[in-house]
């Protein structure tokens, strides 16, 4: 490993913990705001910043910033007969699964810039899936170490429902995915990537939500499960074990669980959109599209207006205002222009001498870098804000109800689904 | 033992059992709740801030203006020259139903009028703010307009309130 290699790496380590800890931390504004406008409430909107007389709330965007102070500074709460080490670590192994997933996600296109060829993913493992289950699995030590070192039957009993849960949906996950591993016939991510370009019955793009369409919502399902959340969240049941697995944590400790959660929301949204919908894919585009101005144009005006919208609707301004619909257009129409310009400067002013030189012919493919991490930072906005709107519609399942959904529905549907897919496909080959 | 079967039976059952079968999908009831929660959403999202579904008030800032009859700590109204309208006639510690007005009369040298208060003291913690004394005041020397909340003590003797105090609380609409 040479080493640019090695920089190389470093770099998409750096840049796939920053995408999850940064989104992860706005989720915990927005799980607060957008499910307060879907109330009819007004949400969190008092924490400030007094800079010369005026105070800053930013529509509440500090009140992550707020919590996480709060959390350091808190006491670090430890039961007096627990088992230390155990309540220590446990967090860790709450958080680093979840974290871990995120390296074998393929984050954009696979390019090939000044000279080096770059994925942009940690690592391509042939056994990409295998791995995400592995440490899909991990997860479970967490939560149920959580409440074992408690010394509380709260505790206890919640991390006895996470671990009976997860296991219970691992099982019904892990068929689901069958159907599209024998659809592409890879494991590895990458490759389930590249073959979700184009179309397929000449008018739905092909990817795995129109391949697999009940794969994919079994998938969405017990997907939705392994992250504990409502209306899978069992294991925290405030009305029934008060907090349950996390009920004896206070500070950072707790911050770490409650930070899992989210970096779980984000590493879902990650998957399914990498399995489901295309990952860094555009619908009915081939991946080779990525070179053509025009598209890369069109593109770059969607996503460029939907980061903007999606800035926008952050800091909590009026969408009706003329100037902010303005502002909009005008990004959009900013970045697809630029990232136009950019990708076919070259076709039309020919070779160029030193640094523009450099950065022209490079064009094509730094487009296509940038692009395509447009495109997969805006499918997994879009599907962080549908688990965390269906999280605050649904009420939470009984314990048996949650069994029989796994055992009785998931795990049969999944295996009627894995056989209907098989014959299919010995029909079509 | 086929009786003990039913019996658990009925007691693990849910609506589930006399469901149709596309009920029993739930799919399409999950889909139409999410819709009413989005529509929701989009309507607070896009919609305009002032017309949105939120009726909160951001208290501090905002606040609700009381109604002309919202009764509020007292106060007393004077005379021309300063003194009190009050004559001591006892009207307003008769009609009070919480016993909280407690009054001493005495004499004065106007001609014109026949007694006033030497003590005037009202337990606002034992007022139910009521505004029967207000009504009981044939002299117009009671009213309830000041638009005070009784503010939180930390003794009972604070919240007796004197004459003096009685007289400088002002009215919100005009000092009568």
């Amino acid at each position: 490993m040479t080493l640019a290699e090695v920089i190389i790496r470093l770099v998409m380590v750096a840049l796939a913990i920053g995408l999850l800890m940064s989104i992860a931390p706005l989720l915990t504004w927005g799980e607060r705001k957008w499910s307060a406008l879907a109330q009819d409430r007004v949400g969190p909107n008092r924490a400030a910043i007094e800079l010369a007389g005026k105070s800053i709330t930013l529509n509440g965007l500090l009140y992550p910033l707020a919590d996480g102070l709060k959390m350091i500074f808190k006491e670090d709460f430890m039961p007096t007969r627990g088992e230390k080490f155990l309540h220590f670590v446990s967090p860790w192994l709450a958080v680093f699964p979840a974290l871990a997933v995120v390296a074998v996600i393929p984050l954009g296109a696979r390019v090939n810039l000044f000279g080096h060829e770059i994925p942009m993913q940690v690592a391509d493992l042939d056994a990409g899936i295998l791995y995400l289950f592995a440490f899909a699995s991990l997860s479970v030590y967490g939560s149920t170490l959580a409440g074992w070192a408690s010394n509380n039957k709260y505790g206890l009993l919640g991390s006895l429902r996470t671990s009976s849960m997860l296991i219970s949906y691992e099982v019904a996950m892990g068929l689901t995915l069958v159907g599209l591993m024998m659809t592409v016939g890879s494991l590895r991510l990458s490759d389930i990537v590249e073959y979700q370009q184009g179309t397929m019955l000449g008018f739905l793009p092909r990817w795995g939500i129109f391949m697999q369409p009940f794969g994919a919502l079994l998938f969405f399902v017990s997907a939705f499960a392994e992250t504990k959340r409502a209306p899978f969240d069992l294991p925290e049941a405030e009305s029934e074990l008060v907090a349950g697995y996390f009920i004896e944590y206070s500070g950072m400790k707790f911050g770490m669980f409650y930070l899992g959660e989210f970096v779980e929301v984000v590493t879902g949204a990650c998957l399914f959109a990498v399995l489901f919908f295309g990952g860094w894919q555009l619908p009915w585009a081939s991946s080779e599209a990525y070179y053509n101005p025009l598209v890369v144009g069109i593109g770059g005006f969607i996503s460029t207006a939907y980061l903007v919208f999606f800035v926008i609707t952050l800091l909590g301004l009026p969408l009706r205002d003329p100037r902010i619909q303005f502002a909009i257009a005008a990004g959009g129409f900013l970045g697809g222009a630029g990232l136009a310009l950019l990708s076919g400067a070259e076709g039309l002013l020919g070779p160029k001498g030193g640094v523009l030189g450099l950065i022209l012919s490079n064009g094509p493919e730094l487009a296509k870098l940038l692009m395509s991490l447009m495109v997969f930072t805006m499918k997994i906005l879009i599907l962080c804000w549908f688990h965390i709107l269906l999280r605050w519609t649904y009420p939470r399942f009984r314990y048996d109800q949650v069994m029989k959904l796994g055992w009785k529905m998931l795990l049969p549907a999944a295996l009627v689904n894995l056989v209907v897919t098989g014959i299919v496909l010995l029909i079509i080959r | 033992m086929a009786e003990s079967k039913k019996e658990i039976k009925t007691y693990i059952s849910d609506a589930s059992d006399d469901m149709t079968w596309h009920e029993r999908l739930y799919v399409p009831a999950l889909a139409k709740g999410f819709g009413v929660f989005a529509k929701h959403f989009f309507r607070n999202l896009l919609g305009d801030k002032e017309e949105g579904d939120t009726g909160t008030i951001q208290y501090p800032e905002q606040k609700i203006a009381y109604s002309e009859r919202w009764r509020g700590a007292h106060r007393l109204t004077k005379r021309p020259d300063g003194s009190t309208k009050c004559v001591a006639c006892m009207m307003c510690s008769t009609a009070c139903p919480a016993q909280c007005i407690h009054i001493i009369a005495k004499e004065v040298d106007d001609p014109n009028v026949e007694k006033a208060p030497e003590v005037f003291v009202i337990d606002e913690l034992r007022c139910i703010f009521c505004g029967m004394c207000v009504e009981a005041c044939p002299k117009d020397a009671i009213r309830m307009d000041t638009g005070i909340h009784v503010p939180a003590m930390y003794s009972r003797e604070e919240a007796v309130w004197d004459l003096d105090k009685l007289i400088s609380n002002k009215g919100v609409r005009g000092n009568v």
